[in-house]
This record gives structure tokens, C-alpha cells and sequence, in this order.
């Protein structure tokens, strides 16, 4: 049995310091390990970011985040990363973590995403530049983390877990103007979370949507985004595939 | 007062003003008149810039009007015998301009012709005056009427802006299509307009950051919904709203997020 908590979309700033690590002080009782699905910070400032770290550093699980749009606002989100590596949180972008626990290892392949839409509804990369760019992040990203996903694949872990601040469906975002979808996430990031068949994929980012929903090839997606959840973090007990087998 | 007594009066004046140096042009009712409005009996109105004051009252008073001396500071006074002359320099707090007397145009009144201020800063004048005492529209629509394809109707929503007055006749004016109402001072916004107005606020104003606050527009009232992290933060959203529209017509129902432990853990198989 592996617990996996997760929380995206804190927000966090120096008016909401001090706010959640009250709840997070205990957290190894119920999780063992915590992702954040980015958002973390308001402006994308490193004096936010410092809050970020006070706040979840020092922690009694390992603590694996990816950064949201908020994080890249004031355009420092290497140096934000930077800082939260130093504090001991490990920060995926197009990258993976293997965390050995207890009840076994698992596999986190992270990326923050972004938007484009979901099949049928969504854009292409055609005609201006700006919107060919703006497709081709979504590409670029969907590629680091599926390379993340294949590398983490020859590994074996006995869990593999995507992490995400876009959603890579459209069904966690039940609640949100439709209209907006495409600025919400994009089907591109599912693709090789199903071609790994991973085990949960976490995401935040869309605040009126729903938790729970599934990936077209059948992987669990939960929106974690702290307005959805309604607490400091949730979780989700798993148990590896090869405890199944 | 009849009108043809008051139009040998300004035919008197403007015979005398014009063997000076002074520029000035025709205003007030006998202006209207000669722009097609309703005959004025009440006085004569000239403009003329302040420094041009002296000159014009000296050859008035040579030609047999009698000057007074009033108190107020934005005009001086003469009489035709019982018939008054008003020298005004400074109507409703804005000094007479070169560019105002340049703008006037020659004109026939009655017996004389002289230049006639223009239909737009007639109408700008004349809706100034409304004020919570000189608050009739009655004889202003009318002129409005008369004049109105002689005026910059947007020029008059500028230029009186500041004025509820104002305002309140040129919505008047909208409301019988005698103007067009595109050239109010305040259109009302639609409110696809003001709900995308505020909402990108919210998002782009460093005070809020905010993408995830709902702004919903019914009627005059908009109300703010969503989830922020703390009681200082939709304080924030209020502030930042309230800079667009009154604080009265703003419901701020945003909660407050739950950070507190979870109560549960949900088993994925």
C-alpha cells in the first residue's frame, strides 16, 4: 500500500504564511509521500517562493512538485526551482523521481503542461506564429514528460505516478466554462500517461472543477487544486501492480 | 422687453464693438435666435477676452450705454437704457478663448450681423448652466431641437462631463433621439463588456493575481464568487474592483480556503 498525498494551487504569499503547516506537521500519519501540482505562489516571486519552502520544507514525507503558471509570472521559475531544490523539495520539469517507501517504490514523472484543449476541440499549430507557439509549448511539454514517463518505465518502479499543473483531461475540469477548456490543459499531455498506463495522474489548475475522472486508456486523473479538495492536501491510497499481480 | 427693442440694442453694440481692437462674438438667447433657435427677450450676451474688457466698455460708454460695476468676477455690465448688456469674460469658470472667438461665425441678427458664437459652445454654455436652482429643461430642449445639427454633440458630453446636470439632459435628449446615444459621456457599459473588464483585472492586477474569482453581472449589481487563501486576499479583490464600479453594487461571496487536515483518503484499486 503506497499513500499518496497531493495539493495543487496554494497560492502561497506572505499574507497565507503560516496557514497550512499546521496541517502538514502530521502528514506522515496519513501519506507517504506529497506532490504539489504547482501554483505554489501568487506572483512567481522568490519572496513567495520562500514561503513555499517554510511551508512544506523539513517535511516528515519526501515532497515532489511541478510549477504552474503563477510560478512563472515574474519569469524566475529557474531560480524558484533552484530554491525549493535547496530546501530539500524536488522540482520536476520534464523530469522523473523515484521514491523508495515502504510499501514500494514509485515512480514521479512531472511536467507543468499546458493548454490547447482536448480532442476535437482544441488547437492546432497553424497560421500565426503566436499560435503555433503556443501549440508547440503544449507539444514540447507533452514530450519531456513522455520521455520522463518511458525513462521511468525501464526502472520498474512498482507505481507510476504523472504529475502535472495542466489537466491532461477534460473531465477533472466538469465545472469550468467550457469555453476556457483550452486554456485549462490539453489532450497531448494524456497521451503518454496512457501509453505508460500510470496509476494516478495528479494535476491542479482548474479551480472549479471536479476531482475525480479518468483517461481515456483508463488512468485515474484527480484535479488536487486546493479549491477542489477543500483541505490542506487529499490522498490516495494505491496499491502497486505487482502487490496485484 | 420686446424683441425688436433688444435687437436695436445689439445692433447698437455691435456697431460700436466693431470700430475697436476687442474680438468678441454674439452669445446667450440672441446667439440661439440667430441660429435658428426661439426669440430671446431676456438680455445680450457678448464674449469677449478679458484683456479686450476696457476697450469695449469705454466705446460703449462713448456711445451712450451706461456702464455698472457688478460684483461678480466673470463679467462686467452696461445698459441701453433699461436694456442690459452683459460683457462676459469668464462663462461658467472657463476664460473666452481665442480659439472660442475664432471658432465663431458671421452671422445675420436682425438689423446687423455680426460673428455668433458657435453652436457647440452655445450648447456647452447654455448646458452649464443647469444647476440644482436653473434646473429646467423645458426651454433648453427646445433649443436643443433647433440647434442640434448645428452642434458637436460629443464635444458637449466632453466639455460638460463633470456636470450630473449635464448628463441627466443629454440622456434626455438620447432618450427622444434627438441626439444620438452614442455620444452620452457614459455609455452604459454592456456587461459582457464590464464582466471581462473586471475579470481581467483581477488577474493582471498585482494586488489580486487572481484567475480563479468568478465575476457575475445582474442587473447593476455584480457578485464575486470563487475560493482565495485567506480573509486578506478577498479583501483585495474588493478594493480592486471597487475602483471600477461603486461599492454598493459589489457581493463579494468568495470563501475562504479549507486547510485543514483531510478527513479521508480515497482508495484507488
Amino acid at each position: 500500500m503506497i499513500r499518496v498525498a497531493a495539493v495543487g494551487d496554494v497560492h502561497l504569499g506572505e499574507d497565507n504564511r503560516g496557514l497550512l503547516r499546521p496541517s502538514l506537521d502530521n502528514i506522515a500519519e496519513h501519506a507517504d509521500v506529497l506532490l504539489l501540482a504547482g501554483d505554489l505562489t501568487r506572483h512567481g516571486t522568490l519572496e513567495e517562493a520562500k514561503v513555499v519552502t517554510d511551508e512544506f520544507a523539513g517535511l516528515d514525507v519526501p515532497v515532489v512538485s511541478v510549477l504552474g503558471n503563477h510560478d512563472y509570472h515574474s519569469d524566475s521559475a529557474e531560480a524558484i526551482s533552484a530554491m525549493l531544490e535547496d530546501s530539500g523539495i524536488t522540482v520536476l520539469e520534464g523530469a522523473a523521481t523515484t521514491v523508495k517507501l515502504e510499501g514500494g517504490t514509485v515512480g514521479i514523472a512531472g511536467v507543468k503542461g499546458f493548454g490547447g484543449g482536448f480532442a476535437g476541440k482544441c488547437g492546432s499549430r497553424f497560421g500565426e506564429r503566436e499560435m503555433k507557439d503556443f501549440i508547440e509549448h503544449t507539444m514540447a511539454a507533452a514530450g519531456r514528460l513522455r520521455a520522463a514517463l518511458e525513462g521511468l518505465e525501464h526502472e520498474e518502479p512498482d507505481l507510476i505516478v504523472a504529475l502535472t499543473h495542466y489537466s491532461p483531461i477534460p473531465g477533472t475540469l466538469h465545472g469550468e466554462p467550457p469555453e476556457i477548456h483550452p486554456f485549462l490543459g490539453s489532450y497531448l499531455l494524456c497521451e503518454p500517461i496512457d501509453d505508460v498506463h500510470a496509476a494516478l495522474a495528479v494535476h491542479g489548475h482548474a479551480h472549479y472543477g471536479t476531482e475525480q475522472g479518468v483517461s481515456p486508456g483508463g488512468v485515474p486523473v484527480r484535479n488536487v487544486a486546493q479549491p477542489v479538495i477543500r483541505a490542506a492536501y487529499t490522498t490516495y491510497v494505491l496499491e502497486p501492480a505487482k502487490a496485484l499481480a | 422687453m420686446n424683441e425688436k427693442e433688444l435687437l436695436h440694442t445689439l445692433t447698437k453694440v455691435v456697431s460700436t464693438l466693431d470700430g475697436t481692437s476687442a474680438r468678441f462674438a454674439v452669445a446667450g438667447g440672441l446667439a440661439v435666435y440667430a441660429r435658428g433657435g426661439p426669440p430671446s427677450h431676456h438680455d445680450v450676451d457678448i464674449f469677449l477676452k478679458r484683456e479686450d474688457i476696457p476697450e469695449a466698455v469705454e466705446a460703449l460708454e462713448a456711445a451712450g450705454l451706461r456702464r455698472v460695476r457688478p460684483p461678480e468676477d466673470w463679467l462686467t455690465k452696461v445698459y441701453d437704457e433699461d436694456r442690459l448688456v452683459d460683457l462676459i469674460f469668464r462663462p461658467n469658470h472657463r476664460p473666452v478663448t481665442d480659439e472660442m472667438l475664432d471658432r465663431a461665425s458671421l452671422m445675420r441678427i436682425g438689423a446687423t450681423a455680426a460673428p455668433v458664437l458657435n453652436g457647440t459652445d452655445l450648447l456647452v454654455d447654455k448646458v452649464l448652466v443647469l444647476s440644482p436652482h436653473r434646473c429646467d429643461f423645458g426651454p433648453l430642449l427646445r433649443i436643443a431641437r433647433d440647434l442640434r445639427e448645428q452642434v458637436d454633440w460629443h464635444r458637449v458630453a466632453e466639455e460638460t462631463a463633470e456636470s450630473p446636470y449635464a448628463w441627466s439632459f443629454l440622456t434626455l435628449l438620447a432618450a427622444l433621439s434627438i441626439i444620438d446615444g452614442k455620444e452620452l459621456p457614459m455609455p452604459a457599459e454592456a456587461p459582457q463588456y464590464l464582466v471581462a473588464r473586471l475579470t481581467r483585472a483581477l488577474a493582471e492586477d498585482p494586488r489580486t493575481a487572481e484567475l480563479g474569482v468568478h465575476v457575475t453581472v445582474r442587473g447593476d449589481q455584480v457578485r464575486l464568487s470563487g475560493e482565495v487563501a485567506c480573509a486578506n486576499r478577498k479583501a483585495d479583490l474588493e478594493a480592486v474592483i471597487c475602483e471600477h464600479i461603486a461599492a454598493e453594487l459589489v457581493h463579494n461571496d468568495v470563501r475562504l480556503a479549507d486547510v485543514r487536515e483531510p478527513s479521508r483518503a480515497e482508495e484507488i484499486r
